[in-house]
């Protein structure tokens, strides 16, 4: 009697992979703001977050089953996370459509748009939540005993870091312009700490399908269809070697050695790489999960 | 005001799935080829027990479960998934926006999604029927009189006293969602 969902698919696996990827870019260039350094990055940060968080509200939206009557989405905060996220989603898009609007059109400066600290704070918390909420908004769906478990939110927050330093650096190599010259030494930053987030994430994955698979009947086939079912090449491929091992080896090679010479190609490939990765994991979870089973002997 | 629960004796049943085509016929339930199988707002579930050789498989149509603690109302969005003062789980659908949370919330999968109205649909006990007085199709057009459908509240309705001398059990109680189907002669 076991069976796996159907209703949540692609369009959501998008929706959450680029929730997480808007989220990423956000923190990115918060925290280059915050050091005052790599203004060029800030910039490329704050392109990316508006047009990657409002696909994935357009996506989200797509999949309603009654797309006019989405203002009914915001009527229940304090109890459904579908209306939470409909908040958090509509407050984080205004606060960086107002950023992406004024930095295009103060493109000709050679700063960025100044704005009061507590904007970047409230965005970056925005985007932790938002980053978040989505594992929790599986999490819990009392139906699929796959996703009930607090590592999933942690696990889609790393996903979310370690994809958004993703994309900026695949934008940051394909703009590159002059003023990029210094680029190197934010680059160097980032793929250290995507080694941690990486690292983390592996740690994570392990975790959580072990767990599952030692856990109900129901959890246990989703860990199995994972591991070694029918999402077993997504997972493996796409997740664990594009996604995880290969962004790893490269970015531990790039960090040898003092000075860093960025490699345009190989920076490219490797960026794609974890951008392939972060939507591999959010499909293999949603499709993975399987219903728990009615019976009167559970 | 009646608090409506549901008893089916698997023992009358006789797997004839009238209560099944019924509510499908009669809600106007469309063909559905989601995941390979048809739907209506009763799914009919067949459970295996034991180990080869000793297998035992039943059979048990499952309505919704009309918990007092749904996890369906408490995950949709905009309200459109409430509890009425019969204790029935009603179903607005001029809220419903199809976000599908419902489905995925429902321990019991019984909901569905409706894909030619774009809405998640269940079992309200045919609520417009109990209030002009009338039996729920499946109930009616039930052949072996196994589903009998009354008020929890009152120790002398039928439903309450075929839970009390039968024994009937809700489906998976440890999930804390306090069923108000109840099965009886489980085997």
């Amino acid at each position: 009697m076991l069976h796996a969902q159907t209703m949540w698919g692609w369009p959501i696996a998008w929706y959450l992979f680029l929730a997480g990827v808007s989220a990423g870019t956000y923190i990115v260039a918060a925290f280059w703001q915050y050091a005052k350094k790599q203004n060029y990055l800030v910039k490329i940060g704050i392109y990316l977050t508006a047009p990657c968080l409002g696909l994935s509200i357009f996506l989200l939206w797509i999949d309603l089953g009654q797309r006019f009557k989405f203002p009914y989405a915001f009527l229940r905060p304090h109890e459904s996370w579908i209306s939470i996220g409909a908040w958090l989603l509509t407050l984080f898009f205004i606060l960086v459509a107002i950023q992406w609007l004024k930095q295009f059109f103060a493109r000709k400066q050679e700063q960025t748009p100044d704005y009061p600290g507590w904007v970047w704070v409230a965005g970056v918390i925005l985007a932790f939540l938002t980053a978040i909420y989505t594992g929790i908004l599986l999490g819990v769906a009392q139906a699929i005993p796959f996703w009930n478990t607090p590592l999933l939110p942690v696990l889609f927050l790393v996903s979310a870091l370690s994809t958004g330093i993703g994309a900026v650096m695949l934008m940051a190599v394909i703009f590159k312009k002059k003023q990029a010259a210094d680029i190197e030494e934010g680059f160097h930053l980032m793929a250290k700490a995507d080694v941690g987030m990486i690292i983390f994430e592996i740690l994570c994955i392990i975790f959580y399908l072990y767990f599952m698979a030692k856990s109900g009947v129901a959890a246990s086939a989703s860990a199995a269809m994972i591991v070694s079912g029918p999402l077993a090449v997504i997972f493996w491929l796409c997740f664990a070697v594009l996604g995880l091992i290969l962004p790893l080896i490269m970015e531990l090679n790039s960090l040898q050695g003092s000075t860093v010479k960025i490699n345009v190609t190989q920076t490219a490939v490797m960026s794609v790489c974890l951008l392939i990765g972060g939507l591999a994991l959010r499909y293999i979870i949603l499709a993975a999960g399987i219903y728990e089973s009615v019976s009167p002997f559970l | 005001m009646a608090r409506y629960g549901m008893v089916i004796d698997l023992k009358k049943c006789v797997r004839c799935r009238t209560c099944y085509i019924t509510c499908k016929i009669f809600h106007n339930i469309p063909n559905e080829f989601d995941s390979g199988h048809s739907y209506s707002r009763i799914k009919l579930v067949e459970p295996e027990v034991g180990k080869y050789p000793s297998v035992h498989r039943f059979f048990m149509p499952v309505h919704c479960m009309h918990c007092d603690e749904a996890p369906c109302v408490n995950v949709c969005p905009t309200g459109a998934s409430y509890i009425g003062e019969n204790g029935i789980v009603h179903f607005d659908t001029e809220k419903c926006i199809g976000c599908k949370y419902c489905i995925l919330a429902c321990p019991y999968q019984a909901r569905y999604y409706n894909h030619e109205t774009g809405l998640a649909d269940k079992c309200d006990f045919c609520a417009d029927r109990l209030e002009a007085g009338l039996q729920p199709y499946c109930v009616e057009k039930c052949i072996g009189n196994a589903i009998v459908i009354g008020d929890l509240d009152d120790p002398n309705s039928e439903v309450s006293k075929i839970i009390r001398t039968e024994g009937a059990v809700p489906l998976s109680p440890h999930l804390g969602t306090k069923p108000k189907v109840f099965y009886c002669n489980i085997k």
